[in-house]
């Protein structure tokens, strides 16, 4: 990999995180969430904006970027004027110890994790065999690459990765191995935005604690190598139960949060099918209030919608004009439905699967909900904290998808077994982020004087 | 007048009365000092066990699915051997998009092994812009796959060879009836 390429690579990540914080900046009023949260949010907002350019405008694609970046920037300055205060801080800002620690850590795992990408700069099988599968077609084809690109495996799976593959190509070059970076990107956003957003509700140490939690599942960060979109989607899942979270907790309830969270919806249907799964959970779990709450319930519903459009138009486009059917749907027989829903057997095999994989699937010595009960008992626990709407919520979307995951292993085409050996551990990686999230907030807030970063 | 009897009386007896006050005192350091402990014992399992899996991580990097060297990847090797056929099938003028994919076993009639597939979904995507197609049936270009050990045959029915990767990758070429 040349220097040349790495720049380009580093040029394309920033316009993408740029366009990002401008967007999140230009939705929120002031403070309504920390600055960290925000720089840690923008570059998932930006994979998605970026992903649709590439994917409606294909080759004016640097125009487009560009003209955006200089009509948000002159927004952000008029509507924000910004103070170069802020920059001052910067210089005299001083690392505390755990954040110290963790930016090792970080560092530590960057190293480790660019070594492995340079074993293998195609990435895992189905890296190759279906995502950069796509990327490939995408870039190096002409117009006509709907139609080749169906000789692919699963060309029904949508293209947020693929075109995001696609875009660093085109800045620089057919490199394979920047197809790895991009990846690697995502568990260290869903790092972030986790460490980021605790830090925000439950105190700075927390936010470190969580984020070392996140850091440490093995798996989780090994296959961010391996350029699939299992990550990538549970860094989108993260991000919109965070936004969804904040909107519930906050007084003034900035209708910005739920548009993000809409937006970022959109981009984890547009990653993989299951996020289309996570999408409809996150509908049912704001429209679940519209029983006691209907006028309330319909306005958040109407804000999430809107951050919802452009991803949805771009999803529905694709599945209509491009993508073949799906393998779960296609050419099923109701009396083949009907034998699977009825045989308990498939319950109890797919039950057990689910509690062993629990178990396992983060390929850790200890599993980190040991660490993380540890830590709500030493915080203390937040009883009341389980009792709210912010919390039900968030815990709720993830029950309806693991609940839907359940149902899809129930009426599989796939032989049973194998079908949960080779995938079950990368579904419960979509929710996992997401579930430490949830976890974590049962925890008490720090009391000031007792914030560890300070010491 | 300190030292006086009735004094020290009053004091033993206001103590006595406290009495109550006293045990719910202990108690409550005791309290106090058993959530200090659990809570230092709580703060040790976090730290123990983030350090533990932080070095499980550090090893997992170079463990997990194995690490061949970058060239001795099968994806690799593949794009290697590709290169020159893309080039032959550039100076064939070859305008279309569908190649024909073959392999020891495909002449003789012999399914596909698992091995075959795997090989298959690699080449498949290293071909990319063009499209492999499994036992084509009259593709004007056929790539026929003996990467797996595999000796070449010395033609193939129908196709004439343009060109041979080493004996790896070979290119035929269909032969205008």
């Amino acid at each position: 990999m040349s220097v040349a390429a790495v720049l380009a690579f580093v040029q394309a990540t920033a316009v993408m995180m740029l366009l990002g914080f401008f967007v999140i900046e230009l939705l929120l009023p002031p403070r309504t969430v920390s600055r960290s949260l925000t720089w840690a949010l923008a570059p998932a907002v930006g994979a998605g904006l970026c992903s649709f350019i590439l994917f409606l405008f294909r080759r004016p694609m640097f125009s487009v970027e560009r003209g955006l970046l200089v009509v948000l920037f002159c927004l952000w300055v008029w509507k924000r004027r910004p103070a170069m205060a802020s920059l001052a801080n910067f210089w005299t800002y001083r690392i505390p110890l755990l954040h110290a620690l963790l930016y090792g850590a970080i560092l530590v795992t960057i190293i480790a994790a660019v070594d492995r990408i340079g074993h293998i700069p195609h990435g895992g099988t189905d890296g190759h065999a279906i995502w950069n599968s796509h990327a490939r077609y995408l870039f190096r084809d002409g117009p006509g690459w709907q139609q080749h690109y169906l000789n692919t495996f699963l060309p029904d799976y949508p293209l947020l990765l693929p075109t995001l593959v696609a875009r660093v190509w085109r800045y620089a070059g057919d490199v394979p191995d920047l197809g790895g970076l991009l990846g690697l990107l995502f568990p260290f956003i869903a790092v972030a935005v986790l460490g980021t957003a605790l830090a925000e509700v439950r105190g700075s140490s927390a936010g470190i604690l969580v984020a070392f939690t996140l850091l440490t599942s093995t798996y989780y960060m090994v296959i961010g190598t391996h350029q699939e979109a299992d990550i990538p989607l549970s860094a989108f899942i993260l991000s919109t139960v965070v936004l969804i979270y904040l909107y519930f907790e906050r007084e003034s309830a900035p209708s910005g949060l739920l548009i993000l969270a809409g937006f970022l919806a959109g981009c984890a249907a547009w990653t993989k099918n299951e996020g289309i799964l996570f999408l409809v959970a996150t509908l049912v779990a704001l429209l679940f209030p519209i029983l006691w709450k209907p006028s309330v319930t319909l306005h958040r519903f109407g804000l999430f919608l809107l951050g919802l459009v452009l991803p949805l138009a771009v999803l529905a486009y694709f599945k209509m004009a491009i993508a073949p059917g799906n393998y779960l749907v296609q050419g099923r027989q109701t009396s083949d439905l009907l034998a699977k829903v009825t045989d308990l057997d498939r319950y109890r095999i797919i039950f057990i699967s689910f509690l062993r994989t629990a178990w396992i699937f983060g390929k850790w010595s200890i599993h980190p909900v040991i660490p993380l009960i540890a830590f709500v008992v030493w915080r203390g626990l937040n009883w009341p904290e389980i009792g709210t709407m912010r919390w039900r919520t968030a815990a709720g979307i993830l029950l309806v998808v693991l609940s839907g995951y359940f149902w899809i292993y129930v009426i599989t085409p796939i032989e049973l077994n194998l079908h949960l050996g080779s995938s079950l551990d990368r579904l419960l990686m979509h929710l996992w982020p997401s579930a430490i999230f949830v976890i974590a907030l049962v925890a008490r807030r720090e009391s000031p004087s007792a914030t560890l970063t300070q010491a | 007048m300190p030292g006086d009897y009735r004094d020290e009386l009053s004091v033993s007896f206001a103590t006595f009365l406290r009495r109550p006050c006293i045990i719910s005192c202990v108690c409550e350091v005791r309290m106090s000092l058993l959530r200090k402990g659990v809570r230092v014992v709580a703060a040790i399992v976090v730290v123990y066990c983030t350090f533990s899996n932080f070095l499980d991580l550090s090893m997992g990097f170079s463990t997990l699915g194995g690490l061949p060297p970058r060239e001795a990847g099968s994806v690799e090797t593949f794009e290697r051997l590709f290169l020159p056929i893309r080039d032959a099938l550039y100076r064939e003028k070859y305008d279309g998009r569908n190649l024909g994919y073959v392999t020891v076993r495909s002449p003789v009639g012999q399914p596909r092994d698992m091995r075959d597939d795997i090989r298959y979904s690699e080449l498949r995507y290293v071909v990319i812009p063009f499209s492999l197609i499994a036992d084509a049936q009259g593709a004007p270009y056929v790539i026929g796959d003996y990467t797996e050990n595999d000796q070449a045959p010395e033609s193939l029915e129908g196709y004439t060879k343009v060109h041979d990767e080493g004996g790896k990758l070979v290119l035929y070429k269909k032969v205008a009836p």
